[in-house]
């Protein structure tokens, strides 16, 4: 059917239209350190993707093992690059790979972790239909033969709400990322952009180095949450974040940090604050009961230097302490809990999930 | 009143003929050029782009340059010749060629440079919508006797910027916070002659700042691309000639700390107080771990007076201009003559001690 053409017919294209049978290329970073016991299965996790247009860096940080053997078999198919480089840190060979990284989006994938086939197609129909900067998705953690739901180690309010504020423009992530770090750095997937605006990893948050940068792409990114499990993430004795002690102290770091970020800004400075709060009881308790005293004394002397309650909650762990040895000298079994979240329910008036 | 109805003559289409290329005003500040002038002249007349006119600012020169430049107004409609009234110094010569300039976008040529036949052509098309600032590679001319650690460094600055920008034609607005962050006091962009700009963004951020002397160019890139961003042309389309230095003359440590701490400390002033820098404020608390301005500025305070009140209590220097330039970019900028607390500190103490030799930092105008 003939009709006349007029300019105010055509129809306008919008993002959605422009983006349909468009298949961006994306890059995955996979730092490897001493990694020859994974590697293979993390890489043939990645070569089963459903989506193809990805390409992968592989930077060697200064590997001690037959690592760079094991890899050989995949650099004859041209989507793999490899780098080698001195050993600098997770930190530092992340930043190696965004070097060189061409692709729209990126994603990470660690070395001990494995992908499910249809990670990169699920996510980037999810972040492409509702225009997300950076996605993540549920994991699911192996440990031997146990196999659990990431999102199982959360409260189940603060997921509900992970899952809302991902199709709800109005609903603010930013005080659940505050409380804990969410985002499984291997189902990530950000636009590479945002690298751009924000700059590169900080070699020295790791390993707390993923949650500096989500934080610090808040709040102007759109987080998006993949509610489905997409990875398989292993817990075994060399994970990076297995020292337990230095991951807290690096958190505490990124906290501070961002609350220097957001100081004018009473909304978003008090669940930082809050998270500092819980992750310093963490701390403290933790060296305590490993009997490093001079790191926890240092640590008790900067929480009431730096933080605003610092005292009170210094003389709140001191309490907590004299009754835990009080219960130890009757004989009594003693159990702290270590969640994700430190000890929230501190400040249990203000620490509510509102709904 | 509820909106007329749209006339079929509002609704038809624009005809068909492409729409004319932007006019490009080619302003050539000049201060005693009669060396180079006339090559400069002909290499810009030589363009392939249809659509320019030249624009020939004299500041009072005191040789042939106002009768080379009559010459070529003279016998080209296109060339257009405005003497100052008065000097009013670089910086102000080249916003009086702003004022003066009635194109759409602006390119400055200086005396001594030469741009390549198609460099407005090849700078207008690298020119995306939306994008107002152009930068293109330039290729470097020496002159005779030039200081060989001059000559290195310009060499190493040259393939910094091609590397820099090698990846990506066009540049984002936050990148370039970034870089006017870690590249502070370093021109990225290279000098005018090398960048192309619409009108549209000097009536957005202003014109060239005159209490800068040596990286004025750098500040008003900064200002312009942290808001824009920028397009980078990876081609030699242009040529800079550079000078030989008069690093053995008397007054050399007295213009250094003009042109390098001074002028940084005001880079850094306007960084921390100006409205107009509010987006590379943002990007600086982003990095990890932020980066607080406040603090870098006032340190630096304390660092430039440090360093003039030692080149006047210095007995081999005994040199109280430092000083009195420091009172000048005082004047201008007040918050400069309020550094941090520990500076009071060091006042006093040295009272009654000599004043030590300052850092490098303070003598070499290193900021972040």
């Amino acid at each position: 059917m003939l009709r006349p053409a007029k300019s105010f017919e055509r129809p306008v294209p919008t993002k959605a239209m422009s983006d349909k049978g468009r298949s961006p290329k994306i890059s995955v970073i996979t730092p490897l350190y001493n990694s020859s016991r994974f590697i293979e299965a993390t890489l043939d996790s990645l070569r089963r993707q459903s989506y193809e247009n990805w390409e992968s860096i592989l930077v060697n940080d200064g590997s001690t093992d037959d690592t760079a053997e094991k890899i050989k078999p995949y650099l004859d198919d041209p989507r793999f690059t490899y780098i080698e480089q001195k050993n600098s840190g997770i930190a530092a060979a992340r930043n190696t790979g965004l070097g060189v990284a061409k692709g729209e989006w990126v994603c990470l994938l660690d070395h001990d972790d494995r992908w499910l086939p249809a990670k990169l197609d699920e996510q980037l129909a999810f972040a492409e239909a509702h225009g997300f900067d950076i996605v993540c998705s549920d994991a699911i953690a192996v440990q031997e033969r146990s196999r659990k739901r990431y999102s199982e180690f959360y409260p189940a309010e603060y997921i509900a709400r992970l899952v809302r504020a991902s199709t709800d423009r109005e609903n603010d992530v930013f005080d659940l990322l505050a409380r804990a770090n969410f985002l499984c750095a291997s189902s990530v997937m950000l636009r590479r952009s945002w690298f751009d605006r924000v700059g590169l990893f900080n070699p020295d948050a790791a390993p707390a180095d993923d949650y500096d940068m989500w934080l610090r792409c808040m709040p102007d990114a759109r987080i998006g949450y993949f509610s489905e499990p997409l990875i398989e993430y292993y817990i075994h004795v060399g994970n990076s974040s297995h020292n337990f002690t230095r991951m807290i102290e690096k958190t505490i770091y990124v906290l501070q940090q961002s609350a220097y970020r957001h100081r004018n800004d009473p909304k978003r400075r008090r669940p930082l604050e809050l998270s500092l709060i819980g992750a310093y009881h963490t701390l403290l308790t933790d060296l305590l009961e490993k009997r490093r005293y001079g790191f926890a004394m240092r640590h008790a002397v900067s929480l009431v230097a730096r933080e605003r309650r610092g005292l009170r909650l210094l003389y709140w762990i001191a309490d907590h302490r004299l009754f835990a040895t009080l219960r130890r000298s009757i004989g009594a079994k003693t159990t702290t809990q270590r969640s994700i979240f430190g000890e929230h329910n501190l400040d249990a008036g203000t620490d509510n999930f509102d709904s | 009143m509820f909106g007329a109805p749209v006339s079929e003559k509002q609704n038809r289409m624009p005809p068909a003929s492409p729409a004319p290329p932007p006019r490009v005003t080619v302003c050539v500040p000049m201060y005693n050029g009669e060396r180079y002038l006339p090559e400069c002249i002909d290499s810009i007349l030589a363009q392939s782009y249809p659509n320019f006119d030249v624009l020939l600012v004299d500041d009072c020169s005191t040789d042939l340059t106002r009768s080379i430049a009559e010459r070529y107004a003279s016998s080209d409609s296109r060339v257009r010749l405005s003497v100052n009234s008065g000097n009013l110094g670089l910086v102000g010569n080249w916003n009086r060629c702003l004022d003066l300039a009635t194109g759409d976008w602006i390119k400055f040529v200086f005396q001594d440079d030469t741009i390549q036949p198609d460099c407005l052509a090849e700078m207008v098309s690298a020119a995306a919508e939306g994008v107002v600032f152009v930068a293109c590679q330039r290729a470097l001319v020496f002159e005779e006797g030039i200081d060989p650690a001059a000559r290195d460094w310009y060499i190493a600055h040259r393939q910094m910027l091609n590397d820099l920008f090698a990846d990506d034609p066009l540049i984002s607005a936050e990148r370039c916070q970034r870089l006017a962050i870690e590249y502070f006091g370093t021109n990225v962009f290279g000098e005018p002659t090398s960048v192309l700009i619409h009108r549209s963004a000097f009536e957005k951020v202003g014109r060239f700042n005159p209490a800068l002397i040596m990286n004025c160019d750098f500040e008003m890139w900064a200002r312009i691309t942290i808001h824009f961003g920028a397009a980078f042309v990876p081609r030699d389309l242009a040529t800079f000639r550079v000078h030989r230095g008069s690093t053995s003359s008397s007054n050399y440590a007295r213009r250094l700390f003009r042109s390098k701490v001074l002028d940084n400390l005001v880079i850094l002033h306007q960084y921390v107080r100006h409205a107009v820098y509010e987006p590379l404020r943002r990007s600086a608390e982003r990095r990890s771990p932020p980066l607080d301005l406040e603090k870098a500025f006032s340190w630096r305070c304390h660092d430039a007076r440090w360093a003039a009140e030692w080149a006047k209590r210095d007995p081999s220097q005994n040199d109280a201009s430092l000083l009195a330039q420091l009172a000048e970019v005082t004047q201008l900028y007040p918050a400069i003559a309020r550094p941090a607390a520990s500076h009071w500190l060091w006042r006093v103490r040295q009272r009654l001690l000599p004043i030590p030799e300052p850092p490098l930092r303070a003598t070499a105008g290193q900021v972040l």
